[in-house]
C-alpha cells in the first residue's frame, strides 16, 4: 500500500484572538493533499482572511496585536502563493510588471536562474488575450475578472504549489465566477497545485472544492462540511448534480450564518487584552526606527541585486515625494525666501538702510529655516503622498501579495522607498534653500545689492568661519530629516491598514511625528552648537 | 525588536557624532601670532602692505576672503624709518614773509612798518635833547627785503662778512631842530643755531645849517643819531621778525619751531623765506618718521605770512602732539568713545561699549595723489557684557584742501580711508573682531564724509585763525585772520602750505 503523500499544509490547534482580546479562530485543524482543492466557507467576521493572514504574515499580525496560538502549523513557505481578493495587482508596475516579478521571484529554485519566461505564455494559460502582456498596459485598465485571472497567472508564474485563493469571485458576475472555477480546476490538475479557496460564494465553492470547511460562528471552529457525502468538484459533474449540491451547500449555509451570524467572538482573558494594547502603543513608537535599521541593512544588497525592483519602486516614490510637488516647493520657498528677506530689511525702521541688514544677514536666513520648513512642508506633502501610497497597497492587500510571492517586503518596497524618500528629501531641500535664495535675490535686486547671489549664497558654499557651525547644523538636520522621515514615514505608511480611515490616520499621525523629530532636532542642536 | 534597539542605537549615534562634525568641518579662524597666520589658511590668505614704500607709519592686513565680498582680516602698523633726528632737526618748514608785511607802501596799520613807527613814537614822544630838540614824528618810513645787488650804497654799512640779504629800513625822525634820516639793515645771521639779526645803522643829523652842521661833526652827532636810531627803530625791528614763538599745548606743553642751520633767502622788495625746523625730542625709541629733503614751491608774491610745512615738519608736529600726550587729551576731549557709547542706535542695538582712545603709535601724514592721508593706530578697549578685549583701530583720512575766498575757515575735505579693527586678546595675538560691525561703519563712509569735513575744519580754523601769537618781551602779536590751506606733493613728499593772512599788533 503506498503511503500517502505528505500534506502540503497542515494545521492543528489554531487560535487567534483580536487585539482587544475577541477569539476569532478556536481550535482550527486542516491538512490538504498535493492537488487538493479545499474551501473555507465562512460568513462575513469568521476569520477567514485572518487564517490567510496566519499563513502569510503571522509576525505581522503578531505584532498588530492579535494573539496566534497553534499546535502545529506545517508547510513549506516557498510553495505557498496568494490569490488576494480581487486580485490586488501591483499597480506601481503594468501587468507584465506584475507577471515579472513572479517570474523573478519564483519559488522554483531549478528555475530561478533559466532564461526569461514568456509573460504573455503565463497570461494565455488562464484565458487571457496575450496582448495584455505589452508593455504599458496599466492594471488598472483590467476588469475585475481580468484582474483576477492575472492574479492567478502571476501567483502560477511564481511557481506556487500552495495556492491561497482569498475571496478570488469578489466582483465578479456568474459566468466569470464559473471561468474562474474552471481555470482553478484546469490549473490543480494541470500543475499538480494544492489550493485553499476562502469564500463565501457558494457557486466557486461547490465548483472548485475537493473539500469543504466551515470556520463557525458559533464555536470559532473549522468544521469539515459534507464530510463524507462530498462527490468532488462540481467543475467536473454534471450539472443536474452540481444544482444539487448549490442548493444543499446554500442552506447549509444560509441555516448557519441566521443562526450564529450576529453573535461577537467571546472574549479572551483582561491580562491578555492588556498585554496587546500595549503591544499595540509600543509598537509604532518603535517602528521607525525598525525601518531605518532594516532599510540601511537591506538597501545595499537590494540595490546592487535587484536593481531593477530597486529602480521601479524607487521611481515611483521619487515621482511621487518630489517630481508632482516641485512647482508646489519651488513657488513656497521662494515665497519664504522673498519674505523673510524683505521683512528682515525692514526691521531697521526708518534711518536704517535695508541693503545693510542684508549684508549682515547674507545668506544665513537660508541656512537657519531651510531645514525645518523644508522637512515640515515635505512630511506634509511629499510624506503624506508617500504614506498614502502604501497604506493603500497595504489596504488593497498588495503588500500581502507581495509577501505571498515571496517578495519581501522590506527588500522590495521599503529599502527603496526608504532610500528613494531619504534623497527626495535631500533634492527638496536643496530646492527649497535654492528657492529661498531665489527669493532673497530678488529682494536684494530691490535694493541694488551689489553681486547679491554671491552673498547670499556665501553662508551655504563658503561660509566664514564663526558661521561655519550653522552650515554644518544646517546639513546634520537636513541629512536626519531625510532619513528619520523617511523612516517614518515607510513605518506608519506600512503599517497594518484594516480599512480606509487608518490610511489618513498613518498620514496624520506620520506628519505629527515628523514635525516633533523636527522640532526636537531644532531644539537639540541649538544647545549643542551654543 | 532588535532592529528597533539598532534603529535607535543609529539616532543615538547621530546625536554623539553632532558635536564631533562641528569641530571637525570648523574653518581655522585667522589669527595672526607674531606675524604668522595659520597654514591652513595659507592658501586663502592675501598679505598686503599699504602699498606705500619708504618711511612712514606702515599698515599690513592679513586678509582671508569669503564668498559674498566677506572678509577677515587683521592689521598690525609698524614705523618705519629712517628716522627724524631730534639733535639734528632737518629743515623742513619754512616761513615765508611777505613784503606786504613789512611795509605796503604806506606803513599802514598792521605792518612792521606801522608798528616801527608806532615804537619809536612811543618810546620818544617826550624826548627832547638840548642840541636837537624835542621830538615831533616819524616821517618816510619804508622797510623792505633788500639785497645788496640792487642797493649799492648799503655796500659801506654791510661788514665784510654779512649776508648780502637783509632787511632794509629808512626813516626820518623829526625832532624841531633837526631831522634824522636814517637807514637801519638788519643783517641775518645764523649763531648758536639760532637765527639773529644784526643791526647796521646809518643817521646823520641834518641841521641845515652849516654852523650847526660843524658843530655837529665834532660833537659827534651822527654817532648820537645812530645809536638812537639802533636803539629805537633796531630793536623794535628785530621784535617784530623775531622768531616763531611756541605754540602752547595747554599742561605747559609746546611746539616749538627753530631756524635751521640754512641762510633765509631773500628777493628784493619782495619776500623772505626763513627756513624752520621742529623741534622733537626722542621718546621710548619711538621718533617720527624722516622723509627727506622736500621742493617747497615759489613762496606767494603778495602773500603776508605763509607756512610751508614739508611732511617731516607736519609728521614732527604730529609726533611731538602724540609724545606730549596732547592728541590722546585731543581724541578724549573730542568724545568718540561717548559719542559712540551714547548714540541711541548702538544703546538700543549693541553690546559692545568703547574705552578713550589712545594712541599707539604717532600719527603720519603721506601723499597721496592730490590728497594727504592721515594714519594712525588707536587702542581702545572694547567693552562686550562681561568681556572686554584691547582693540587695534587703524584709521585712515584723506584731506584735499580747497581753494576759496573765505579765510575765514579752512576749507578742507575730509573722507575716511580706511578703517580697521584688529583685537588683540594676547600681546602679539591678532584676532579679527567685530569685523561686520566695521564693514557697516566703513560702508557709511559717504554719510561720515560730512560730520568729518565739518569737524577737521574746524580744529584747523580754531588752530589759527583768530589766534594772536605773542611771546615775552616783544611787544607786538601777530593776529592771524584767515588761512588759506594748500597741498602739493612732490613725490613721496609734499607741503602744506598755510597762506596766513596776519598782521602784526602793537
Amino acid at each position: 500500500m503506498a503511503a500517502e503523500p505528505e500534506p502540503r499544509l497542515r494545521v492543528e490547534g489554531l487560535r487567534v484572538a483580536l487585539p482587544d482580546g475577541r477569539v476569532l479562530i478556536d481550535g482550527a485543524s486542516l491538512a490538504i493533499a498535493p492537488g487538493e482543492v479545499v474551501v473555507l466557507l465562512g460568513g462575513s467576521g469568521a476569520g477567514k482572511s485572518t487564517f490567510a493572514r496566519v499563513l502569510f504574515e503571522r509576525d505581522a499580525l503578531e505584532h498588530a496585536g492579535f494573539e496566534v496560538v497553534a499546535e502545529k502549523v506545517s508547510f513549506d513557505r516557498g510553495e505557498l502563493g496568494l490569490v488576494p481578493q480581487r486580485g490586488a495587482l501591483f499597480d506601481h508596475l503594468d501587468v507584465r510588471g506584475n507577471l515579472d516579478l513572479a517570474l523573478r521571484y519564483r519559488s522554483d529554485e531549478d528555475t530561478r536562474d533559466a532564461p526569461d519566461e514568456d509573460p504573455a505564455s503565463w497570461l494565455e494559460r488562464v484565458g487571457l488575450d496575450r496582448e495584455l502582456a505589452a508593455p504599458g498596459t496599466p492594471v488598472t485598465r483590467l476588469s475585475g475578472g481580468q484582474a483576477q485571472r492575472v492574479a492567478v497567472a502571476r501567483v502560477l508564474a511564481s511557481r506556487r504549489r500552495l495556492l491561497f485563493l482569498d475571496e478570488p469571485s469578489v466582483g465578479l458576475d456568474p459566468l466569470r465566477v464559473r471561468q474562474l472555477a474552471r481555470l482553478i480546476r484546469e490549473q490543480v490538475k494541470t500543475l499538480g497545485v494544492s489550493a485553499i479557496v476562502v469564500t463565501h460564494d457558494v457557486a466557486l465553492a461547490a465548483g472548485v472544492a475537493d473539500r469543504l470547511f466551515l470556520l463557525s460562528l458559533e464555536d470559532r471552529k473549522l468544521e469539515p462540511l459534507f464530510d463524507d457525502t462530498w462527490p468532488g468538484a462540481m467543475e467536473d459533474r454534471d450539472e443536474a448534480e452540481r444544482a444539487r449540491w448549490l442548493i444543499e451547500l446554500e442552506k447549509t449555509l444560509v441555516d448557519h450564518l441566521a443562526a450564529h451570524g450576529d453573535r461577537a467572538p467571546p472574549r479572551t482573558t483582561i491580562r491578555a487584552r492588556a498585554f496587546a494594547a500595549l503591544l499595540r502603543r509600543l509598537t509604532p513608537l518603535a517602528a521607525p526606527f525598525q525601518v531605518a535599521a532594516t532599510a540601511l541593512a537591506f538597501t545595499p544588497s537590494q540595490l546592487a541585486r535587484r536593481t531593477r525592483d530597486f529602480a521601479i519602486v524607487g521611481a515611483r516614490v521619487l515621482a511621487q515625494a518630489f517630481v508632482r510637488p516641485l512647482v508646489f516647493y519651488s513657488i513656497v520657498s521662494v515665497l519664504i525666501g522673498y519674505t523673510v528677506l524683505y521683512v528682515i530689511s525692514k526691521v531697521g525702521g526708518a534711518g536704517v538702510r535695508p541693503d545693510a541688514l542684508i549684508h549682515q544677514i547674507g545668506g544665513s536666513y537660508v541656512i537657519a529655516l531651510a531645514p525645518a520648513l523644508s522637512a515640515i512642508l515635505f512630511v506634509a506633502a511629499s510624506g503624506s503622498a508617500t504614506n498614502a501610497w502604501l497604506g493603500a497597497m497595504g489596504l488593497t492587500r498588495q503588500t500581502l501579495a507581495l509577501e505571498a510571492l515571496g517578495v519581501d517586503r522590506r527588500r522590495y518596497l521599503w529599502a527603496p522607498a526608504w532610500t528613494a524618500l531619504g534623497v527626495a528629501y535631500l533634492l527638496v531641500a536643496s530646492l527649497f534653500a535654492l528657492g529661498m535664495l531665489f527669493g532673497g535675490w530678488l529682494v536684494c535686486r530691490q535694493y541694488g545689492v551689489p553681486d547679491a547671489w554671491a552673498l547670499l549664497t556665501g553662508d551655504v558654499v563658503d561660509p566664514r568661519p564663526e558661521r561655519v557651525r550653522y552650515t554644518v547644523r544646517a546639513a546634520f538636520l537636513i541629512w536626519m530629516y531625510a532619513w528619520g522621515i523617511a523612516s517614518d514615514v515607510i513605518a506608519k505608511g506600512g503599517a497594518e491598514k484594516p480599512e480606509a480611515d487608518a490610511v489618513t490616520r498613518g498620514m496624520t499621525a506620520s506628519v505629527v511625528a515628523c514635525t516633533l523629530w523636527v522640532v526636537a532636532w531644532e531644539l537639540a542642536t541649538v544647545v549643542v552648537i551654543l | 525588536m532588535k532592529a528597533a534597539l539598532a534603529g535607535l542605537a543609529i539616532v543615538v549615534a547621530h546625536a554623539l557624532a553632532l558635536p564631533w562634525l562641528i569641530d571637525h568641518f570648523a574653518r581655522a579662524e585667522l589669527i595672526v601670532v607674531d606675524g604668522n597666520a595659520p597654514a591652513e589658511l595659507i592658501p586663502r590668505l592675501t598679505i598686503d602692505d599699504d602699498g606705500a614704500r619708504g618711511p612712514g607709519l606702515h599698515h599690513r592686513r592679513w586678509t582671508v576672503r569669503y564668498r559674498g565680498g566677506v572678509t577677515r582680516s587683521v592689521g598690525a602698523a609698524t614705523l618705519e624709518g629712517p628716522f627724524q633726528d631730534p639733535l639734528q632737526a632737518a629743515c623742513s618748514a619754512r616761513v615765508v614773509v611777505g613784503q606786504r608785511f613789512l611795509d605796503d607802501g604806506a606803513a599802514s596799520p598792521g605792518t612792521v612798518a606801522h608798528t616801527v613807527v608806532a615804537a619809536i613814537t612811543g618810546q620818544m614822544r617826550d624826548y627832547h635833547h638840548w642840541t636837537i630838540g624835542s621830538f615831533e614824528r616819524v616821517t618816510d618810513v619804508h622797510v623792505a627785503w633788500a639785497q645788496l645787488a640792487g642797493r649799492p650804497d648799503d655796500m659801506f654799512l654791510l661788514r665784510a662778512h654779512d649776508a648780502p640779504s637783509y632787511v632794509r629800513a629808512t626813516a626820518t625822525i623829526e625832532f624841531d631842530r633837526v631831522s634824522v634820516p636814517i637807514t637801519v639793515l638788519l643783517v641775518p645771521a645764523l649763531r648758536d643755531h639760532a637765527l639773529r639779526f644784526d643791526v647796521r645803522v646809518r643817521a646823520r643829523l641834518d641841521f641845515g645849517n652849516r654852523l650847526f652842521d660843524w658843530i655837529s661833526d665834532h660833537l659827534d652827532g651822527d654817532r648820537f643819531a645812530t645809536d638812537l636810531a639802533r636803539q629805537e627803530i633796531g630793536e623794535g625791528l628785530i621784535d617784530a621778525l623775531g622768531p616763531p614763538p611756541p605754540l602752547p599745548l595747554g599742561g605747559g606743553r609746546t611746539l616749538r619751531f627753530d631756524y635751521c642751520g640754512r641762510p633765509p633767502e631773500v628777493v628784493d622788495g619782495a619776500y623772505a623765506s626763513l627756513p624752520l625746523s621742529v623741534s622733537i625730542t626722542g621718546a621710548g625709541g619711538v621718533l617720527p618718521p624722516m622723509l627727506g629733503d622736500v621742493a617747497f614751491p615759489a613762496p606767494p608774491r603778495d602773500g603776508t605770512v605763509t607756512l610751508d610745512l614739508g611732511l617731516d615738519a607736519v609728521n614732527a608736529i604730529l609726533y611731538e602732539t602724540w609724545r606730549t600726550g596732547f592728541l590722546d587729551e585731543e581724541l578724549a576731549r573730542a568724545g568718540l568713545d561717548r559719542r559712540f557709547n551714547d548714540d541711541p542706535s548702538v544703546q538700543e542695538l549693541l553690546t559692545i561699549r568703547l574705552s578713550p582712545l589712545r594712541l599707539a603709535l604717532p600719527p603720519f601724514v603721506r601723499a597721496s595723489g592730490d590728497r594727504l592721508r592721515l594714519e594712525a593706530e588707536a587702542l581702545v578697549n572694547i567693552g562686550d557684557g562681561a568681556h572686554a578685549t584691547l582693540g587695534r583701530v587703524w584709521g585712515g583720512l584723506d584731506f584735499r584742501f580747497a581753494n576759496g575766498r573765505d579765510t575765514s575757515k579752512v576749507g578742507v575735505d575730509v573722507t575716511l580711508g580706511a578703517l580697521e579693527l584688529t583685537c588683540e586678546p594676547a600681546p602679539h595675538t591678532l584676532v579679527p573682531c567685530y569685523a561686520d560691525l566695521v564693514a557697516a561703519l566703513r560702508d557709511r563712509a559717504g554719510d561720515l564724509h560730512g560730520a568729518l569735513t565739518e569737524t577737521f575744519a574746524s580744529i584747523l580754523t580754531d588752530l589759527f585763525v583768530g589766534r594772536r601769537v605773542g611771546t615775552d618781551g616783544v611787544p607786538a602779536q601777530l593776529e592771524i585772520r584767515g588761512v588759506h590751506a594748500t597741498a602739493a606733493s612732490s613725490g613721496d613728499n609734499a607741503v602744506l602750505r598755510l597762506a596766513l593772512d596776519a598782521s602784526v599788533l602793537e
